[in-house]
Formats: C-alpha cells, sequence, structure tokens
C-alpha cells in the first residue's frame, strides 16, 4: 500500500466488526450555549445492523441528536460524570470517524454547485486518500460500484442541480457507500419526497442493512413509519425519550400523543 | 498608429504581463470566492488594504508590502472575531472594513500635502509597474497556482460540504484561513493593476460569468481565468488608444462579457 497523509487516525477495521454496538448513549445531555437544554438525559444503544427511526415533532432534538452522533457537536457535560457520553463502536467518540457518514438534510446542500454525481460520490473516498494523493482505480471501481448500488451509473456524468429529491438522496448514500462507512446518519431523508421515491430510499436501506451497516434515519413524518418499514426500531423524542420500541409498540395513538401533544 | 505599437513600449509589456498574471490568479481564487460566497469578504480585505498603503508610504517602505500586512491583518481580525458566533459573518465584515477604511482617510488627510500620489493605489497604475512590482506579482501569481493544485481536493469538498469535510477530519477553519491569505495576496497584487476600489470585480465578475457558462468546476476556473485575462488585454489596448484609465477599461470589459453571458444563458441548469 503506498504512504498516504490521511486526514485524521485510521481506525482498524478488526475492531469496528466485532463491536457489538454502533452507538451507545449514556445519559447524553445537551444544550445550545445560553439555551434550554435541547436534549436531556438520553440513553439507549444501538446494535450493529439495525435500523432505527428517530421520530419526533420538529425542534424535538433530531437533527442535534444526528450530529452529536456524527461527532459535530460536543454533549454538554453535566459536573456529576466526566466520562464520554458517546460511544461509537464501542470508543469514545471522535469527530473524524472514517467509519461513520452524516447525511444533512437537503436544504442544506449547495445544489447549484458545479459538481457531477459521480464527483460528489468520489468525495466519500477522500476519507481514504488524504493529502496530495488523486483517486487511483480501485477508487474509481469503488466508485462505479456504488453508484451501481443505488441506481444512479446512468446519471453519474450528471450534474447534481439536475437530479430529482429522490436521487439527490442517493447520491449522498452513495457517497456514505464509497466512504465505506458502517454507521449511516440520515437527516429527514424524506423530507419532499414524493411516494415512489420515499419507497426506493427505504429499499436501499433494507439493502444496506443486509450488508451489515447501522443506519439511524430521523424524520417527522408519522406517515413514512406508519406505512412501512422505515425502521425495526422506533426511537420517540421530544427533547427527551418517550419510548423505544417496535413501531407497533410506538406508533400508536396513545404513545405518539406524549411527543406530539 | 500601427496595432502591434503597444506591444514595443516597455511600460506596456510590463504593464500586460502584471496585469495578466494577475488574472490568472483572480481567475483561479474567484471561482472559490463565488462558491463559498465570499464576495463580500473578498471586497473588504481590498478596501481595508488601504490604511496600510498610506501608512507605508508614511514611513517609506513599499506600498506593496504595506498593504499586504493590512490587509493580512484584516483577514485575521475578521477570522478571529467571526470565532465567538456572537455575530453573523457579514456583520463583523462591514464594520472591520469600514473601519479600515476610515482610518486609511484619516491617515490620509494627516499627510495632506505630500507629494506622491496615492489615488493611483485607489485606482490602480497599471503602466507605472517597474521590475520589482513585476517580480511580486509573478511570485505570488505562482503561490497562488501551486497552492490551489495541492490543495484543489480539499478546497473542493470543504466549499461544497464543509460538514462532510469536517467529518473526515479535513481541518476546515485553516483551510478558510489559507484561503483568505492567498486573496489577500491576490488583492494586494491586482490593486496595482485596476486599484482597491475596483479588483473585486476582476476577482468575482469572471468567476461568475464563468458559473452561467460551465456546470464543472474545473472549467468554470479555465473559463474564468481566460475571461480575466483577455479582459486585461483588451482593457489595456483600449486604454492605449482611447486614453481612458486602464484600471476602468479592464473592469468594464468583465462586466461587458458577464452582461453578454447571462443574456444569452437563458436558464439556470
Amino acid at each position: 500500500m503506498q504512504r498516504r497523509f490521511y486526514y485524521t487516525r485510521h481506525i482498524h477495521n478488526e475492531h469496528i466488526e466485532s463491536a457489538v454496538h454502533a452507538v451507545c448513549l449514556d445519559h447524553l445531555t445537551f444544550a445550545y450555549p445560553g439555551k434550554a437544554p435541547t436534549l436531556t438525559d438520553i440513553h439507549f444503544c444501538v446494535a450493529q445492523g439495525e435500523r432505527v427511526a428517530l421520530l419526533g415533532p420538529n425542534g424535538a432534538g433530531k437533527s442535534t441528536l444526528l450530529k452529536l452522533m456524527a461527532g459535530l457537536l460536543k454533549p454538554t457535560l453535566s459536573s456529576a460524570t466526566q466520562a464520554p457520553m458517546i460511544k461509537i463502536f464501542e470508543a469514545p467518540i471522535d469527530t473524524c470517524h472514517p467509519h461513520t457518514a452524516y447525511l444533512a438534510q437537503r436544504s442544506e446542500v449547495d445544489w447549484r454547485f458545479p459538481i457531477t454525481v459521480r464527483d460528489v460520490v468520489m468525495m466519500g473516498r477522500y476519507a481514504h486518500l488524504g493529502w496530495f494523493s488523486r483517486p487511483n482505480k480501485t477508487d474509481t471501481h469503488i466508485v462505479d460500484e456504488v453508484l451501481d448500488i443505488v441506481g444512479l451509473s446512468a446519471l453519474a456524468q450528471a450534474s447534481i442541480s439536475d437530479l430529482s429529491g429522490g436521487q439527490q438522496q442517493r447520491t449522498f448514500i452513495a457517497r456514505a457507500l464509497a466512504q465505506n462507512a458502517r454507521l449511516l446518519l440520515l437527516d429527514e431523508p424524506f423530507n419532499n419526497l414524493d411516494a415512489p421515491s420515499q419507497r426506493s430510499i427505504i429499499e436501499l436501506t433494507k439493502l444496506l442493512q443486509s450488508q451489515g451497516k447501522t443506519i439511524i434515519i430521523s424524520t417527522h413524518e408519522l406517515g413514512s413509519v406508519i406505512a412501512g418499514d422505515v425502521a425495526e426500531t422506533v426511537i420517540l423524542l421530544n427533547h427527551n425519550i418517550i419510548a423505544i420500541g417496535s413501531p407497533a409498540q410506538v406508533v400508536r395513538p396513545d404513545v405518539l400523543a406524549q411527543a406530539y401533544l | 498608429m500601427s496595432i502591434l505599437e503597444p506591444l514595443t513600449l516597455v511600460f506596456m509589456q510590463r504593464g500586460l504581463a502584471a496585469g495578466m498574471l494577475v488574472a490568472v490568479a483572480c481567475g483561479l481564487l474567484g471561482c472559490f470566492v463565488v462558491l463559498r460566497g465570499m464576495e463580500y469578504i473578498g471586497d473588504a480585505i481590498a478596501h481595508s488594504v488601504f490604511p496600510g498603503v498610506v501608512i507605508s508610504y508614511a514611513i517609506g517602505s513599499s506600498l506593496l508590502l504595506g498593504g499586504l500586512v493590512a490587509g493580512l491583518a484584516t483577514a485575521l481580525l475578521i477570522s478571529v472575531l467571526n470565532r465567538g458566533g456572537k455575530l453573523k459573518d457579514s456583520t463583523t465584515i462591514g464594520v472591520v472594513f469600514t473601519g479600515a477604511l476610515a482610518l486609511g482617510v484619516l491617515l490620509m488627510s494627516v499627510l495632506r500635502g505630500s507629494t506622491r500620489d496615492l489615488s493611483h493605489f485607489l485606482f490602480g497604475n497599471i503602466l507605472g509597474v517597474n521590475d520589482s512590482d513585476l517580480i511580486f506579482t509573478g511570485i505570488l501569481a505562482l503561490v497562488v497556482f501551486v497552492c490551489v493544485i495541492l490543495f484543489y481536493k480539499e478546497l473542493t469538498l470543504s466549499s461544497f460540504d464543509p460538514t462532510h469535510a469536517r467529518k473526515i477530519g479535513i481541518p476546515v477553519n485553516s483551510l478558510r484561513t489559507g484561503l483568505l491569505i492567498l486573496l489577500t495576496l491576490t488583492i494586494v497584487a491586482g490593486a496595482q493593476s485596476v486599484g482597491v476600489l475596483l479588483v473585486t470585480a476582476l476577482l468575482i465578475t469572471p468567476a461568475a460569468t464563468a458559473s452561467l457558462l460551465s456546470r464543472r468546476l474545473p472549467r468554470m476556473i479555465g473559463i474564468a481565468s481566460g475571461l480575466a485575462v483577455t479582459s486585461v488585454f483588451i482593457g489595456l489596448y483600449a486604454s492605449y488608444f482611447f486614453d481612458v484609465s486602464s484600471g476602468a477599461a479592464i473592469v468594464l470589459v468583465v462586466t461587458i462579457y458577464f452582461l453578454i453571458a447571462w443574456l444569452f444563458v437563458s436558464k439556470r441548469y
């Protein structure tokens, strides 16, 4: 293997593959500076290979929670405990974990940026390239492969501005796959998607799950969770955890009322 | 008067060479400035170069050096003030650059009666470029060129998706600071050609025009640099034959390019 100046310390695959949990949160609390806590006492673990839906009304702290799990925000430490409150693959969290991918809400991306689908997906490989090196044949091959998996091979050379909402979402999932991420954090992927597009994203996450990926999806749309098989575990959130369980256990009027009323 | 006549004159040769070097640097950096929405900060740095020039004039040092120090100080001050997250970026920028401009005007009023003309720096004096200016501009264009090539991957990613860039460990803030330093260098060099008041145009307008004409970043950069270089050539020629301000002529050429592109590109892709 050639010498590369990685952006971050690389973690060995073996350690990650043997971890039982992809994410563990230990009584996590978070407040933006000068504000009331957005999240209080969040406590749960997600097993590797699990698909989880993070359900809750707007402003419940779903995006914040995903960003914390992505390492983009730091938990607010309470005075009582200084122990790490977030573990990713059973190791204390690091901002730059090459095996987690965070997919921002589509509204946070500049879709007019002059770039093709293939170039965006290639950016997933940058995590394994480091400074001063260019993508080689292996990287190109991986990009071809993941474009095929998400069904965007034909649109590889298209500008991202030409894509539909569902295709945009799949482009970013492809980038996470090119990055070889094992934990995918999807922030509101169903926003402004029509039903068939939502369907295709759900099918794609199922396929990824069968390959051992852990997927956490935030959504405020009850419909997508009720109607289908977005996840086998639903976490109902409104600043703290209201309920955790199977869709049948959580998506019930009496339980939902606690978060949505 | 022969069409080739300007090319035989040494001051025209120097002016053209310096202008084109600046144009290439502006075209390269301008694309990143436009894509990252940093137009305003570019303008701010350009204006805040001014007090540095006045001070270096007063103490008798190189005007380019003085402008460079002032520009870098401003870029640094803005990024420090932005760090706390107390204010919006554009607010801090607005405060800092108008303050710097006022400082320059104040210093100039103190130095009133001076024989040398500081208006050259406000409006540019491309035909007054001497050998050391030309060497400075050449080194600078080279530095910009090499940096953009070396860090192209990281610059593109952090412009398009800073969150993902941070996630995989790219030092987004340092890259931004680096970009600001390159920007300051380019602006100071450009101020010599078209003046601090108009240098932002050379930075932004070719890139904006290129963004109308291309959907791929490498091509956009190529088009922006090409437009900037030809505008220097056409502008200088026009100023020679019609005896008008060369800086203004160059900027008007890029503005015309932009208007033509805007009219002919019917819709945003």
